[in-house]
């Protein structure tokens, strides 16, 4: 069976003083099939925010390997990997990171444009239909309200098609109940789109609405 | 897609995009100025040139020309049109009933001058003076020869009646002759005379105007080549003005660099707002990043935003010109040694275009390669704090931008060692400001304990963020010290000659005494109270060989000549004024080799010694022991240098670049130059008529009226450094503005926390102010000290003195000071601004 991603034995240390190491992950593996909902959980500082780094080919373990549709990201050089990671992932944060000064439109079709996709704008306005927010097209971030601006966030991950969504405490900054709906539209729109997703949180109900469930502990990950 | 991003980005920072154009547009709009000068200068140059010589081509001979010259000129034209007119001038006496003095007489064609006039009072034309025995004179020859207007002056066999004084004349007198006044009156009247006939020495000119399409240079050359003869001197009009065009290149090569400075700090603060600009983006870049914007396609986005940045400065700066040039034109034009362009030259603004959007490009090139290093993780922590810093290994990415603008100091001097003295210089200053502004920060460190909470939280932000800070404090201090060093070497020249013309110098300086007026000119200075000193004979000579080798490069070997080239090669061509000497004078210094060992044999085998000045030995590459040849009157004399002398030129005693010792010229024809000693007022106007009335072939120059003659030239040329000195100072303080924005950006977080801990808005902006007029303040007295400094060797090297500290030099902190002030509320007004703003927008 070929995976999405392939997470074998990954270690990332990080130097502590002049002479010793920390070690946040600790020989980390997991596969996460097509289509799967994934969710990794775990209190802060148990290595969650570095395990989305390497996941998404921003940090390179210390040892072991991650493989994205096959594509083991240590081959790959600084150029192929952020090309790669444009084409193949959609990422989704918890503090939303859009683009000041770009409109809501702007930011989604940003990704298409990187990607050299001819019909940008079209696409984006259809994405960001479907997140609702059809009559939020010219606005910049700063005039949208928080729900709104993480689901230009989604509709930006989206846009591309991604095969894979890497979410990182997507509702975090969030009161419940627009979280829950953010949360909702994002399920629906991965099931839509037959994407794969991994997310990171430290909300047990969140995650259990995912297939399957991975903690995070101390560096250490098992199955829930 | 990139270049529209840049552009939407830009709009969205209204504040830094601004700062950012106005910097570029203030370090460009000198360079705009001076390139638009050159361009007018040089065009200046051909119209002044051409007042010079009356016409484009000027032909002038001691012998009667034959028509046949006129002849073989229109032939090379070709058919072109030209105008044609001639003159005569003669050397003779003009007598008044008890006086008599010698004058150049000249008389010319009613067509000439084509350029430029002879303006007279009461104004007068060329028909007046040709309505009878007529004569307009230079008011000199009116006190010399205690005449007025009306009164008669016998010239020759004829009685002429002065009827105008000449109050400007466009055109230069020649040869010797250029020391004795002038007198003009039509041809006939010259016939009248009855001077021009055989022996007499008579200039004879012929004098053409071509049209604008002929190149004149070349006309020169052919005609030269076609004519041979040597009796003929045949010279466009260029090189007839070759003098004055070099001096005003002179001062265009430095104002250049001055220019140059401003560019640097328009830079400066390009970076520093760039930085801030940089360091607010990196989150957007960390997410352009992530979701695949490649390392490269970042950096070449933020390259389109610079030269998006620099081409708006570019276009500002020319907008600026236009209506600045009209400006200056009106308010400074009087007061500057050139004409001022109404409007920038289409080559400059060319220019400009160029050097802005490059040097800005290659300055900013470290920061932009940066933004391909960085990682993004950053998105996935709670808080974004990625900074951006250039490390000192990355020293290799400055390069481009040392190289560049070494290149353009080369071009704006033309000359590679003004260039490397200048950069080594402003690196110098800037490394020394760096290490001393260091020093003063840490003095102040080791004294904070008792003061209040402001005082020592303002010094340890200060000390403890030392890069920006005495970025600040170098700047500035650049500034400042370029503008109070022209106030101090303008002042020190003024003390030097007026006070010199005011005790020691010569009164009068006479020339052109035969060596057997020598004893009778000295006794009658005696008997009138005066003293005869420094009589030194003079010959001509022309620099023939150098150890024997002929081989001397030509000044038109080639277009694209440094200055240094320049001179090297008018030092080989000139023909010098030698003179022979038993021993240095009192301006001299001796400062390499030996005295003279006495007088000249020439029984014994040993070659004649020479002393050389020791910027003459420099610009040919000589040394002790070099032999020289030259060529006295057809016959060749060989000397070898045992000397380098440096020589105090504004002792106004005669003095030469190169000097052989005593006896060598005994058998040479030659005449003598001497000086007087101070001279009271009246004894001063008695010995010149008394002279004149004795000697009437020797000349005489006035050195006070010289010495003001001088100070008026200096004075014009210091207005031109001092406004460009200005525009480096308004640079350096855009670069403090530009500081002031990027600190303020990075010290967000910290005064908002400062304010959560208790501290009031007041008690916060006092710390920014007390840092702002700390670093400002400092910055002026250091910069004014440094000025100081610097101006020691130049005026140790011109008058061998220190500088004088004259009130004008003092100028420059009467009027920083203040502006240091105002500049301290601005930032802390601005940075009070920023942080009522901030919390507003967080919420």
């Amino acid at each position: 069976m070929s995976y999405v991603l392939e997470v074998e034995d990954v270690v990332k240390n990080y130097p502590q003083g002049t002479n010793s190491e920390i070690e946040v992950l600790c020989g980390v593996s997991f596969k996460v099939a097509p289509k799967e909902t994934v969710s990794v959980v775990g209190a802060s500082g148990g290595g969650k925010s570095t395990l989305l780094s390497i996941l998404s080919g921003v940090d390179r373990p210390s040892k072991g390997s991650v493989k994205i549709l096959g594509r083991n990201l240590a081959e790959l050089s600084d150029d192929e990997l952020t090309s790669f990671r444009g084409r193949e992932y959609g990422i989704v944060f918890q503090q939303f990171h859009l683009i000041s000064h770009l409109t809501a439109l702007e930011n989604v079709m940003l990704p298409l444009e990187i990607n050299g996709i001819t019909d940008a704008e079209a696409k984006a306005k259809e994405f960001l239909h479907e997140v609702g927010l059809s009559e939020r097209l010219a606005h910049m971030p700063s005039q949208l309200s928080g729900g709104e601006t993480q689901r230009v966030a989604i509709a930006r991950a989206l846009a591309i098609q991604p095969k894979i969504i890497l979410a990182d405490e997507p509702s975090g900054n969030l009161d419940v109940h627009t979280g829950q709906k953010v949360m909702d539209l994002l399920f629906a729109l991965i099931e839509k789109h037959h994407s794969t997703l991994v997310l990171v949180t430290h909300n047990d109900e969140l995650a259990k609405r995912c297939q399957r469930r991975l903690s995070l502990e101390n560096g250490k990950i098992s199955e829930i | 897609m990139l270049l529209k991003y840049a552009a939407k980005e830009l709009k969205s920072f209204p504040r830094y995009t601004l700062l950012f154009i106005v910097n570029i547009m203030i370090g460009l709009v000198g360079l705009a100025a001076i390139e638009s000068f050159n361009s007018s200068i040089a065009r200046q140059i051909r119209a002044s040139s051409q007042e010079a010589a009356g016409g484009d081509l000027v032909i002038s001979s001691r012998l009667p020309i034959d028509p046949e010259v006129r002849e073989t000129i229109r032939s090379l034209l070709e058919g072109d049109h030209h105008d044609f007119g001639e003159a005569e001038e003669i050397l003779t006496m003009a007598a008044a009933s008890k006086l008599s003095r010698l004058v150049q007489l000249r008389a010319q064609s009613s067509t000439l001058p084509f350029y430029g006039k002879v303006e007279v009072e009461p104004s007068q034309t060329n028909s007046q003076l040709e309505a009878g025995f007529n004569c307009w004179v230079y008011p000199e020859l009116l006190t010399q020869l205690d005449l007025k207007v009306g009164d008669a002056l016998k010239v020759g066999n004829q009685s002429l009646q002065i009827i105008g004084v000449v109050k400007k004349d466009s055109a230069p007198q020649m040869g010797r002759s250029a020391l004795a006044p002038r007198v003009y009156i039509s041809r006939s009247t010259l016939e009248s005379t009855g001077l021009v006939q055989k022996g007499s020495t008579v200039f004879y000119q012929k004098v053409f105007k071509l049209s604008a399409s002929v190149n004149v240079d070349e006309l020169a050359k052919l005609a030269s080549a076609r004519l041979k003869d040597s009796t003929l001197n045949i010279r466009s009009h260029t090189q007839v003005s070759e003098a004055s065009a070099r001096m005003l290149s002179y001062l265009n090569d430095y104002l250049g660099l001055i220019s140059l400075v401003a560019l640097l700090l328009s830079n400066i603060g390009g970076l520093y707002l760039f930085r801030a600009h940089l360091m607010d983006r990196l989150k957007d870049m960390s997410i352009l990043k992530m979701i695949g914007m490649r390392p490269n396609r970042i950096a070449l986005l933020y390259s389109f935003e610079v030269l998006l940045l620099s081409f708006a400065g570019v276009c500002l700066a020319i907008v600026a010109s236009l209506a600045i040039f009209p400006i200056a034109n009106f308010l400074l034009q009087d007061f500057l040694p050139f004409q001022l362009p109404t409007r920038p030259e289409p080559e400059a603004l060319l220019l400009i275009t160029i050097v802005g959007m490059v040097s800005t490009l290659v300055c900013l090139l470290p920061l932009i390669l940066k933004v391909r290093k960085f990682s993004p993780s950053e998105l996935f922590q709670e808080s974004f704090s990625v900074q951006l810093r250039v490390r000192a290994r990355a020293l290799l990415q400055w390069v481009p931008a040392i190289l560049f603008f070494f290149a353009l100091s080369v071009w704006q001097a033309n000359s590679i060692r003004v260039a490397l003295l200048f950069l080594a210089s402003l690196i110098f200053s800037a490394a020394f400001l760096f290490a001393l502004g260091l020093l003063a920060f840490k003095g102040v460190e080791s004294r904070l304990s008792q003061r209040s909470l402001e005082i020592k939280f303002a010094y340890r932000e200060l000390i403890r963020r030392p890069l920006e800070n005495l970025t600040t404090f170098v700047s500035l201090a650049i500034g400042a010290m370029l503008a109070s060093l022209v106030f101090v070497v303008e002042g020190s020249i003024r003390s030097e000659f007026e006070v010199g013309a005011a005790s020691a110098q010569p009164s009068l300086f006479l020339f052109d005494i035969q060596e057997e007026q020598i004893e009778p000119l000295a006794k009658l200075s005696e008997d009138l109270g005066a003293q005869l000193i420094n009589s030194s004979p003079m010959v001509r000579a022309r620099l023939t060989a150098i150890n024997g080798s002929t081989e001397f490069k030509s000044e038109e070997d080639s277009s694209l000549q440094t200055r240094e080239d320049e001179q090297a090669a008018r030092s080989r061509n000139r023909t010098f004024n030698l003179t022979e000497r038993k021993q240095l004078s009192t301006s001299e210094t001796l400062l390499e080799g030996s005295e003279f060992s006495g007088s000249y044999d020439p029984t014994s085998n040993r070659l004649p010694e020479i002393s050389l000045e020791e910027r003459f030995s420099e610009r040919l590459s000589l040394n002790i022991g070099d032999k020289l040849t030259f060529e006295i009157m057809g016959v060749e004399l060989i000397g070898r240098v045992v000397s380098i002398r440096r020589v105090k030129w504004a002792s106004f005693q005669p003095n030469f670049f190169v000097q052989f010792q005593d006896g060598v010229l005994t058998d040479t024809p030659k005449v003598f130059l001497a000086s007087t000693g101070k001279l009271s007022s009246d004894l001063k106007s008695r010995y010149q008529q008394e002279v004149v009335r004795l000697f009437p072939n020797v000349s005489i120059i006035d050195v006070g009226q010289a010495v003001r003659e001088l100070i008026q030239t200096t004075s014009k040329m210091a207005l031109a450094l001092k406004i460009m000195a200005f525009l480096v100072l308004i640079s350096a303080l855009l670069v403090v503005v530009s500081i002031q924005t990027y600190n303020v950006q990075r010290a967000k977080q910290q005064r908002g926390l400062l304010k959560l801990l208790g501290l009031t808005r007041s008690r916060i902006l006092k710390i920014v102010s007390i840092q702002s007029w700390s670093l400002v303040t400092l910055a002026v007295a250091f910069g004014w000290l440094i000025s100081i400094a610097v101006a020691w060797p130049i005026t140790s090297l011109m008058f061998a003195r220190a500088p004088s500290l004259t009130f004008e030099s003092l100028i420059i902190v009467v009027l920083l000071l203040p502006l240091a002030l105002t500049n301290g509320l601005t930032n802390g007004l601005t940075t009070a601004l920023n942080f009522w703003i901030q919390p507003r927008r967080n919420r």
